[in-house]
């Protein structure tokens, strides 16, 4: 097929050109933005149609207006010129072919022309560029494998893309070992939803038991009713006995306390009685008392005097006037008496003797005159001794000092001798006070610390010695005056013994005298008189013992005449007391006597008065004591009626009689009580209120427990009779079921088209991949210069490159001038492989820019050759290869002009 | 002449799940579970009033062993009505509630008479005449010996004859073979009907004497199209008059719609709307698999701005809230095939595959140990389904590629 002449009414930039277009290669030349790439599309457009509005591709409709499409003027491969015109209408625009023969057809007969290739398909095969080439190099070696397998054939482009595409979704729908998936987790839904159904299904067998079991409990709860009657009535019997039992165990205590108490009588109105009884007897009893009393005082204090003894009485009282004589007699002799001792203490006390003491001997002392003589010259030899004594006691004297003066001269004597003598015992003493006084200085100075002190005790030694010597010097002189001394000494002695001898008798004397004073005071003493009286007053003494003793004399006769008085007035005391019975003072005597007597004569009188009275009393007592016996009688009586031996008996049988008696009521208010109920106490036991309460409380728990089981099991059956859960899972399941057939038919789709075109392409490879390959490695040695050899498929399923050394690469590992040499000879190869089949215009968008100015001539070489076949498009911006080409038709893309419609070359 | 009414039922299939079917709208929910005691209950309700001399229930009361309370209670219930209504029940059991199953047994009233594992003949009398009715429930899952057989040749002609036969006939093989017999084998018999069950699509096996499927009452899957009920017959020795009374809940059915001369997707919206408007009108409820066919490309293009879903969503939502309710289960568009040539080859190749060669393809997911039991079989239906979906996959990435 070839494309003749393109007239574009409007498309992008262009308006209505026109351009003549020649067989074999055709150049578009222009700068960039001159609208090469909208004639590209334009081609495309016209014969595959507009893009939808929503497709990527831009539909290049004019800005200006004009109107959109135009036509292309087409020599087929059957050699038939065909103008296809497509304009603005439906999406893919509306589409005319005219036809030589003037006939016109619409997109079948478009189809038909273009061998239903689609736009797809011609782009895979009839157009490249490095555009796809950058994309080339990105693939990987697989999916160029692919691309290049499946260029070309029939949309294996596409569909490449669609298995990789298809296998995402597969793995989105499901993985054989994976969770997230849409299918796996369908699955997993399911097999939950038809666990829970099944489970579901399984409740359905709890029907069936629950039936049986609810037909159990009605028999079980209709048993337990039954008994739950009996024990209720059972208790009901029970709280009315338990009701009646203390009354019944009353009456049994009552009728037990009764017996003991059965026996008791007592008479009637018997309390009130008996104590009348008493109390008249209480009365009776202190009348008698009273009586008695009375009686007894009546009696016993009334002794009366005999009318003798009044008698007697009366003639004692006679003596009064001799009473009354003795009295006064005593009361002179005592005032005689008195005055007499008096006098006699007045002596006594100018005697000066104690007289309290001596009283007696004063009294019998000798007051005779030869005892007064005696005393008298006694006196006077006491007085001569005394003068005796006196001159010799001179005499003594003057003795005495002669004698001193005597011993005086003799001292004098002495006293010359008396130093020497003295001497040795001077000189002892000198040692001494010489040492003593060392001690003391040189103490001295050793607590004074000063030397000073010791030397002046030095030095007062020295002194002291000294002197000392000197007084015995003196002494040894007075030898010579010895002599004189012992004849003093001798008078001295005669003298001493003068003195001795006078002194002798002067204690002669004393003794004489001694004994004169003892015989004297003996004298004195024996008359109890103080020795300390002077003699002359012993003579007047003596005379006032006489006196006393006189005194003493009257005394003793006074003394005499009262004890006789005395005497006679105790003997008329005595009588008196005698004949009385009152207690008696003296000085009253006959005045008591006296009264005594009126008093005793008057009792006298009273007391027939009094016998009489006790009489009557007498008789009373008799009376009192008869009746108190009745009432005794009485009581006994009483006491017999009640059994009772004492008074307390009585009570106590009283006591017992009432609470017979209370006894007797109460049981007969128990017995009412009682009724006519026919019941014993034994009838129940105690426990038995807890166990039945306890069985009841056990069976209504039972009954209720089965109540509520009913209930339970009942609405458990309801439940699932009326269950939708079950159906309800089951069209849950069958519903996910549904979904899961869905997804299933979805992933079967994708992988069966997976599998298809794996299939396919595996038939590709097979039959027509040597083919192509086989023109490409021709190709590719070509363009290569022969520096590589060949172009094969590894095992790998990658192609390689082969020098001619046998060295191999990889796609990758090519330069980017070979890279591109081997794809334009896989593309080149393609093209031509299908050229017996379809030879549509070859569309290329300069894709040999790298090659070097050699490479450039040998695909420029290689496109001569292809233009014998193909109607080339060659697309460029690049100046210089419209020198690479030889008679070429070259189109100035820049030049043209819009509305022209003209054709430059 | 005396003629005996009676109303002829098989394959209730209590409490079984609409099969086939996906994302039902929730509020449909209930009356998709419902649809069998729905059916069920029409069923009795219709007895109830026009007290037919009796009711044959030609087996699979009951779907599958696993027989559900509730179902059970309900039927007890309905049996319950008719015993009040005095119309007497022949029961036999079929493959799907045979009797080993180990369910609870509901007490059935007294008008109710269940044939046991051996065919037997019960008589009841209508009108006067004796009517002999011979049967059998199944006593397993699987009986596969010829049970007619067994059913005693009729014998006095004044009486009638009926046999239930819950079965399918010699060679059928789309479904499973019980109880199998030859069309002959009953003619042979001379009874003036045959009851069958089993098979749920309706069908007058043979014309004189009768021998009919009055197919099942309600549709449980999107297979099962068309009106479901059961036969009302009207018997003499000269003439029978059968009746078909429809209990179907909803029905299934598949509806093409063209879209000649539609541009519009609001002029699309309404023509869908009117038609199954339309469609209520006739079949009241129902579960539709919709069809676009006659599509322009024009109007492809307008169909194909917005996604299938999109488009389902929309109709769905038009369709909410009237009674008696259509759900449209799917929706397809019949597009012209113009660009069919990139992947006719491929289309071409699974077309060519056998049915080993899909296994081996579709190894993977059938191999897969959890999930093996849910998968549907890899049969005519699915290859067929599987390949219709492949192309629209394919399409759908050419086009996109554009």
């Amino acid at each position: 097929m070839i494309i003749e002449k393109l007239h574009i009414y409007g498309f992008g930039k262009h308006e209505n050109i026109e351009i003549d277009l020649k067989a074999g290669i055709n150049v578009f030349l222009g700068e960039n933005e001159a609208g090469k790439t909208s004639i590209q599309q334009f081609i495309l457009h016209i014969l595959f149609g507009f893009p939808q509005k929503n497709a990527q591709l831009l539909r290049y409709e004019p800005k200006t207006g004009a109107t959109y499409g135009g036509k292309i003027q087409i020599l087929s491969t059957d050699k038939q010129r065909v103008t296809i015109e497509r304009v603005k209408g439906k999406a893919s625009g509306d589409v005319t072919l005219y036809f030589e023969d003037g006939t016109r057809g619409g997109e079948a007969e478009l189809a038909y022309l273009l061998h239903s290739y689609s736009r797809l398909d011609f782009e895979a095969i009839f157009s490249f560029s490095l555009l796809q080439l950058q994309g080339f190099e990105k693939m990987t070696e697989d999916e160029l494998t692919r691309t290049l397998l499946s260029s070309g054939t029939t949309g294996m482009d596409t569909l490449s893309n669609v298995e990789v595409q298809f296998v995402k979704e597969m793995g989105e729908l499901f993985k054989p070992t994976g969770k997230k998936p849409l299918i796996n987790q369908q699955i997993e839904e399911l097999r939950t939803i038809e666990t829970e159904w099944k489970m579901q299904v399984e409740e359905v067998n709890k029907y069936e038991p629950a039936i049986k079991r609810l037909k159990e409990i009605e028999i079980l709860l209709e048993e337990t009713t039954k008994q739950e009657n009996h024990l209720s009535t059972q208790l009901q019997r029970y709280t009315h006995w338990k009701q009646l039992k203390p009354i019944k165990e009353k009456e049994i205590e009552t009728v037990k306390s009764l017996e003991n108490v059965q026996h008791q009588s007592f008479p009637a109105d018997g309390i009130r009685r008996f104590e009348v009884l008493k109390e008249k007897e209480t009365n009776i009893k202190i009348a008698n008392e009273q009586l008695d009393e009375e009686f007894q005082s009546l009696t016993s204090n009334h002794d009366i005097l005999t009318m003798q003894q009044l008698e007697s009485l009366h003639s004692f009282l006679a003596y009064e006037t001799e009473w009354h004589q003795l009295k006064a007699k005593r009361i002179q002799i005592e005032e005689e008496q008195t005055k007499t001792l008096q006098s006699q203490m007045q002596q006594l006390a100018l005697v000066g003797v104690d007289w309290e003491k001596n009283l007696t001997h004063i009294i019998e002392a000798d007051v005779s005159i030869h005892q007064e003589e005696k005393l008298v010259s006694l006196l006077k030899k006491q007085e001569q001794l005394d003068q005796e004594l006196t001159q010799e006691g001179r005499l003594l004297q003057l003795k005495k000092e002669d004698l001193y003066e005597r011993q005086k001269r003799i001292k004098d004597v002495k006293r010359s001798n008396s130093t020497s003598t003295a001497k040795n015992k001077i000189r002892g003493i000198e040692m001494i006070l010489i040492g003593a006084i060392l001690i003391v200085g040189f103490l001295f100075s050793f607590l004074q610390s000063n030397w000073k002190i010791a030397v002046v005790t030095v030095g007062i030694c020295a002194i002291v010695y000294v002197g000392l010597y000197v007084m015995k010097k003196a002494m040894q002189q007075s030898n010579d005056v010895q002599a004189y001394e012992n004849l003093l000494m001798k008078e001295q002695q005669a003298l001493q013994e003068q003195i001795t001898r006078l002194e002798h008798a002067m204690d002669m004397l004393e003794q004489e005298k001694h004994a004169i004073d003892q015989n004297f005071y003996a004298f004195l003493d024996s008359y109890q008189i103080s020795s300390q009286l002077s003699s002359s007053v012993l003579t007047e003494m003596f005379n006032r013992l006489r006196k006393i003793q006189e005194q003493q004399i009257q005394l003793d006769q006074m003394e005499t005449n009262l004890y006789e008085v005395r005497k006679r007035m105790l003997e008329l005391i005595q009588q008196a007391k005698n004949m009385t019975a009152i207690q008696l003072v003296e000085d009253m005597l006959f005045h008591q006597l006296r009264e005594y007597y009126l008093i005793e004569k008057k009792k006298i009188e009273e007391h027939a008065f009094i016998t009489k009275k006790l009489e009557m009393m007498e008789a009373k007592i008799k009376e009192n004591t008869m009746y108190l016996e009745a009432t005794v009688r009485q009581q006994t009586q009483l006491l017999q009626e009640a059994g009772a031996r004492t008074e307390n008996d009585y009570y106590s049988a009283f006591n017992v009689y009432e609470r017979k008696m209370s006894l007797l009521k109460e049981l007969a208010h128990l017995q009412m009580q009682l009724g006519e109920n026919d019941m014993a106490i034994d009838d129940f036991e105690e426990a038995f209120e807890m166990d039945t309460k306890g069985s009841l409380q056990a069976l209504q728990n039972k009954r209720n427990e089965l109540v509520e089981e009913r209930a339970t099991l009942y609405l458990s059956a309801k439940q699932l009779l009326e269950n939708h859960t079950q159906s309800a899972k089951l069209q849950l399941l069958e519903e996910r079921k549904e979904e899961l057939l869905q997804s299933v038919k979805k992933w079967a789709a994708y992988k069966a088209v997976v599998e298809a075109i794996k299939q396919l392409m595996l038939q590709l490879k097979e039959e027509r991949l040597p083919e192509v390959l086989e023109l490409a490695q021709r190709y590719f040695q070509m363009l290569t210069s022969n520096s590589y050899e060949h172009l094969v498929l590894a095992p790998e399923g990658n192609f390689e490159a082969v020098k001619a050394n046998g060295q191999r690469f990889k796609i990758v590992e090519l330069s980017q001038a070979t890279k591109e040499q081997a794809y334009i000879s896989l593309r080149i190869a393609l093209a031509i492989s299908l050229k017996k089949k379809i030879n549509f215009p070859i569309i290329m968008d300069d894709p040999f820019v790298h090659f070097d100015r050699f490479r450039l001539q040998q695909v420029v070489q290689l496109m001569m050759e292809l233009q014998k076949e193909h109607q080339l498009l060659y697309f460029t911006c690049h100046e210089k290869m419209r020198y690479e080409w030889k008679d070429v038709h070259i189109v100035e893309v820049a030049t043209l002009l819009s509305g022209s419609g003209g054709v430059l070359r | 002449m005396t003629e005996i009414r009676f109303l002829h039922i098989a394959d209730l299939h209590l409490d079984s799940p609409f099969k086939g079917i996906s994302a039902i709208p929730k509020n449909r929910w209930q009356n998709i579970r419902e649809s069998t005691f729905e059916a069920f209950t029409r069923i009795i309700e219709y007895a109830v009033e026009n007290k037919p001399d009796f009711v044959l229930i030609v087996g699979d009361i009951y779907d599958g062993e696993n027989r559900s309370l509730r179902a059970q209670h309900l039927f007890q219930k309905g049996m319950d009505a008719l015993q009040t209504a005095g119309v007497p029940v022949f029961i036999c059991y079929g493959n799907h509630d045979h009797l080993s199953g180990s369910w609870v047994r509901f007490q059935l009233p007294d008008n109710v008479y269940v044939f046991g594992e051996n065919v037997e003949t019960k008589w009841l009398e209508v009108k006067g005449k004796n009517v002999q009715i011979t049967g059998f429930s199944y006593k397993e899952r699987h009986v596969r010996e010829a049970m007619h057989v067994n059913y005693p040749q009729a014998g006095d002609a004044n009486e009638f004859h009926i046999g239930m036969l819950h079965g399918s006939v010699e060679g059928n093989e789309e479904h499973d073979v019980y109880a199998p017999f030859r069309k002959s084998d009953l003619i042979g018999k001379h009874y003036d009907y045959w009851a069958l069950g089993h098979i749920h699509k309706r069908q007058v096996i043979h014309e004189e004497p009768p021998i009919v499927y009055p197919g099942n009452t309600q549709s449980r899957h999107r297979n099962e199209k068309g009106m479901k009920g059961f036969y009302d017959v009207s018997l003499s020795k000269e003439h029978v008059d059968l009746q078909f009374i429809s209990s179907s809940a909803f029905i299934y059915d598949e509806l093409e719609i063209s879209c000649e001369g539609i541009v519009h997707a609001n002029e699309m919206i309404q023509l869908i709307e009117r038609t199954l408007h339309e469609f209520r009108a006739v079949n009241g409820s129902a579960i539709l698999a919709l069809t676009l066919t006659h599509i322009s490309l024009e109007t492809q293009e307008m169909i194909q701005s917005s996604s299938k879903e999109e488009w389902l969503a929309v109709i769905q939502e038009s369709l909410e809230g009237h009674d008696p309710f259509i759900i449209i289960q799917s929706l397809n568009m019949a597009f012209s095939k113009e660009e069919t040539r990139e992947y006719e080859p491929i289309i071409e190749l699974l077309n060519e595959w056998d049915a080993t060669e899909w296994k081996t393809v579709l190894k993977d997911l059938y191999q897969h140990p959890r999930g093996s039991k849910f998968l549907p079989p890899i049969d005519g239906d699915f290859l067929e389904e599987t390949i219709v979906e492949a192309e629209q996959l394919l399409s759908k990435m050419v086009t996109r590629k554009e």
